[in-house]
């Protein structure tokens, strides 16, 4: 199967770029980029043809697209793929705006295309571990989870409004509601948020802190923040605290790395020897479009996460305790 | 009149406490507090809120002034062997404009406590689980000696002492009891209405 990536602007694009080439049944063949110096650069850099013109693009005989443009350009380009019939991987978050998402599934819907949401952490082994013991109900019922998302500030498009969507929050808070959902298949009912802009002199919150009750009862508190410092070991964490009627899980899902004190760059650095997420997310999305199977993570996925988001901005700003009003599909 | 075990008087703490005074991690961002304790059905008639977030809820208003706004949501369950699971989560916002988050649990192992202080300078960091110097593993028994000059009853007592001898002024004077209480019961409000509940206007505004 034949893959091309549309822009190189989230840097997740050079992870799935390298596993696509390791892949041994993908061959990634072409890139598009609204950046074409850019797009250049990656060309080379993973011999692929660079093209300026998006129709060319989606008529290179690719199958299939890897979406990795700002936020706010993921409408654009989902919508644009479907059209061609190709089917998609998009990085998260699906959109930066409900309506958006809501085009977007319903024209992949139209075309029969398959659109997955990229969620890398649900194919952390850990992870998968984690929903196991959760499932098997060894746990005994859920009550409560406490997580974080935790991340140095990115810098770049991520703190531009316009083409992110906002800052830590739409960044963060999907990974940890994407996980809970997942493991708990429960939806959010009501979001409580504090965000603020601490850290850094940017535009976007840097920082805030949110808490849910989930329709089943458990609670939930999330931390998105970019508190991570410079001198912070690694680019930031995954953790959650799972309380259940029969006991405690603690999770730090990348907790499996050697600790290196590097004094030829006078830092100290986590280097991470697990299992690597993003090369079984393209695995899963390959043999998705190959088996004609449907996706595992689906554009609903991600916009019941992007509601959320929406609800903690709408909560931060009513100081309030804001209910999640689901978008619906008729059918 | 003085309040038994503040965490103000354990050293890790008290630590903390002049590193952020001294500026160590800048302007304060995120304030994260943990603090569990295993599931017991003795505690079946108690608030968590007082009865093991008190001494968080006291920290915070020492180390970075008043409370601004409370949100707390919180779970209880009864097994069937009579125990009983509770645990809830605390988001404060500070008058500063800091962000706190309190975990309160008892639904641990063992008795725990930790923070991360994050700030635009820094992060300090402190998890009790992390912090024995010496484990004594036989079978399946762990002994952790304590030591007698960093015991946070014992340092509190001997404050106390120096106190009545009029040598010190009292550090957790009775106004700071009752602020803590304040925002236990602010807690126990959220819980109850579902809502953030306002202590005071702040500077989150400006």
């Amino acid at each position: 199967m034949k893959v091309g990536i549309i822009s190189f602007a989230h840097m997740h694009a050079h992870s799935y770029a390298t596993y696509l080439q390791k892949h041994p049944d993908a061959q990634l063949i072409a890139v598009w980029d609204d950046d074409s110096r850019r797009g250049e650069e990656v060309a080379t850099a993973y011999q692929l043809d660079f093209y300026e013109d998006l129709q060319a693009f989606l008529q290179s005989g690719i199958d299939a697209v890897i979406i990795c443009s700002e936020n706010a350009k993921h409408r654009e380009h989902v919508i644009s793929a479907a059209r061609a019939k190709k089917h998609i991987l998009c990085e998260k978050p699906i959109a930066t705006e409900i309506a958006d998402a809501r085009e977007m599934i319903q024209v992949c819907k139209e075309e029969g295309v398959i659109l997955q949401v990229a969620y890398p952490v649900r194919f952390a082994p850990v992870m998968e571990n984690v929903k196991q013991i959760v499932q098997s109900g060894a746990l005994g019922d859920i009550l409560a989870i406490d997580g974080t998302n935790h991340g140095q500030m990115p810098g770049g498009w991520f703190i531009e409004k316009e083409l992110s969507g906002g800052g830590a929050a739409t960044d963060h808070i999907v990974h940890l509601i994407d996980l809970v959902r997942w493991m708990l298949q429960d939806e959010v009912k009501s979001v409580y948020a504090e965000l603020d802009t601490r850290f850094y002199e940017i535009e976007v919150e840097d920082c805030g802190l949110v808490s849910v009750e989930m329709e089943s009862g458990v609670i939930v508190g999330i931390d998105p923040s970019w508190s991570r410092p410079k001198t912070f070991p690694t680019w930031g964490d995954v953790t959650m605290r799972i309380v259940g009627t029969k006991g405690t899980l603690d999770v730090d899902v990348f907790k499996q790395h050697a600790l290196y004190y590097n004094d030829r760059d006078s830092k100290l650095q986590n280097l991470p020897w697990a299992v690597d997420m993003d090369e079984r997310l393209i695995a899963d999305f390959v043999q998705n479009v190959m088996e004609d199977r449907p996706p595992s993570i689906t554009g609903e996925d991600g916009l019941r996460t992007l509601e959320v988001v929406k609800a903690a901005y709408e909560s931060h700003r009513l100081k309030q305790v804001v209910t999640i009003n689901k978008v619906h599909f008729s059918s | 009149m003085e309040f038994a075990n503040a965490p103000r008087f354990a050293p890790e703490y008290e630590q903390a406490h002049e590193q952020i005074k001294k500026g160590a991690i800048g302007k304060a961002g995120v304030i994260r507090l943990r603090r569990g304790a295993p599931a017991s059905s003795r505690n079946g008639e108690k608030c968590i809120f007082q009865a093991l977030g008190m001494r968080e809820f006291d920290w915070l208003r020492w180390t970075f002034g008043e409370v601004e706004r409370v949100m707390a949501r919180e779970v209880k369950y009864t097994n069937e062997s009579g125990q009983i699971v509770h645990y809830a989560l605390v988001m404060l916002r500070m008058a500063g404009g800091a962000i706190a988050h309190v975990e309160l649990s008892w639904a641990e192992g063992t008795e725990h406590a930790s923070f991360e202080l994050t700030g635009d300078q820094g992060m300090i960091t402190h998890d009790s689980r992390e912090s024995t110097p010496i484990r004594w593993s036989r079978g399946e028994q762990f002994l952790s000696p304590t030591f007698p000059e960093m015991d946070q009853m014992q340092r509190q007592r001997e404050h106390f002492v120096r106190c009545v001898q009029k040598q010190e002024v009292p550090c957790l004077p009775s106004r700071d009891l009752l602020a803590a209480l304040d925002i236990a019961s602010a807690a126990r409000e959220s819980v109850r209405t579902g809502q953030p509940v306002t202590l005071m206007q702040g500077g989150d505004e400006g």
